[in-house]
């Protein structure tokens, strides 16, 4: 009677500390999972802002441009931009 | 205690009422953007942009929407990711939790099993033992009989 108790207790300790590896293996995981997720975040944070620079500075030039000798254009845009 | 009241009071009406009247009049102002050629008379005072100034104030001011709606994109997705770390987590300790549990419940019946298996197979079945000790106290009863005949008779 007391082998039979023994046993169950010992099997209850395998089952503890084998879960408790499953989850310590699938928190790992996990974690690295989210830090992957960041990185691509970041970097895609990134181009996208840098393609946004790109453009505007595009922008600036081409309104730089077109507006060299006559910036009356400019000049109205900016107050429909500003509501003045 | 009421005079250092009143004297806060005052200091702040002191302090803020310029402040807002200046407010009110900027509100109520209304500006002036006229484009002007090298050489020509400036209108009015005021500041004088050049091309590529007037060119970038106008760009920021139409990209900065956009601009921020790439970063509240990024923070949301980032708050997101966060979420989604602490719930996988804590879902990975209830699945742990529960398997636990589980084959810890599984364990504890076949245990019982077991245990009401060894019951069931000695009964509470003394026969043996009564009728050895009926016998054993009918010869101690018999000797002791005969014993007490004897000893009478003597």
């Amino acid at each position: 009677m007391l082998s039979i108790t023994k046993d169950s207790y010992e099997k209850e300790i395998q089952v503890i500390k084998s879960t408790h590896e499953k989850e310590l293996q699938k928190r790992e995981e996990i974690v690295f999972l989210y830090q992957e997720t960041l990185k691509k975040l970041e970097t895609e944070f990134s181009i996208k802002t840098k393609d946004l620079s790109i453009k505007k500075q595009k922008e600036i030039k081409k309104l730089v441009e077109e507006n060299k000798e006559d910036p009356s254009n400019l000049a109205e845009e900016m107050k429909k931009l500003f509501g003045v | 205690m009421r005079k250092t009241f009143i004297s806060i009071l005052l200091l702040f009406g002191i302090v803020l009422g310029p402040i807002q009247a200046k407010a009110q009049e900027i509100e109520n102002l209304e500006g002036q953007i006229t484009a002007i050629q090298k050489d020509e008379k400036a209108p009015y005072s005021g500041i004088l942009l050049d091309s590529i100034a007037a060119a970038k104030i106008n760009t920021d001011k139409k990209y900065s929407l956009l601009e921020h709606e790439l970063k509240l994109d990024y923070e949301i997705k980032k708050q997101a990711a966060d979420f989604n770390l602490r719930l996988s987590t804590l879902q990975a300790r209830y699945d742990s939790l529960k398997e636990s549990s589980d084959s810890i419940i599984k364990i504890k019946t076949e245990e019982i099993s077991r245990l009401q298996e060894i019951a069931t197979d000695t009964p509470n079945d003394y026969a043996p033992l009564w009728t050895s000790l009926g016998v054993a106290v009918g010869i101690l009863l018999s000797i002791g009989v005969f014993y007490a005949a004897v000893e009478v008779t003597k």
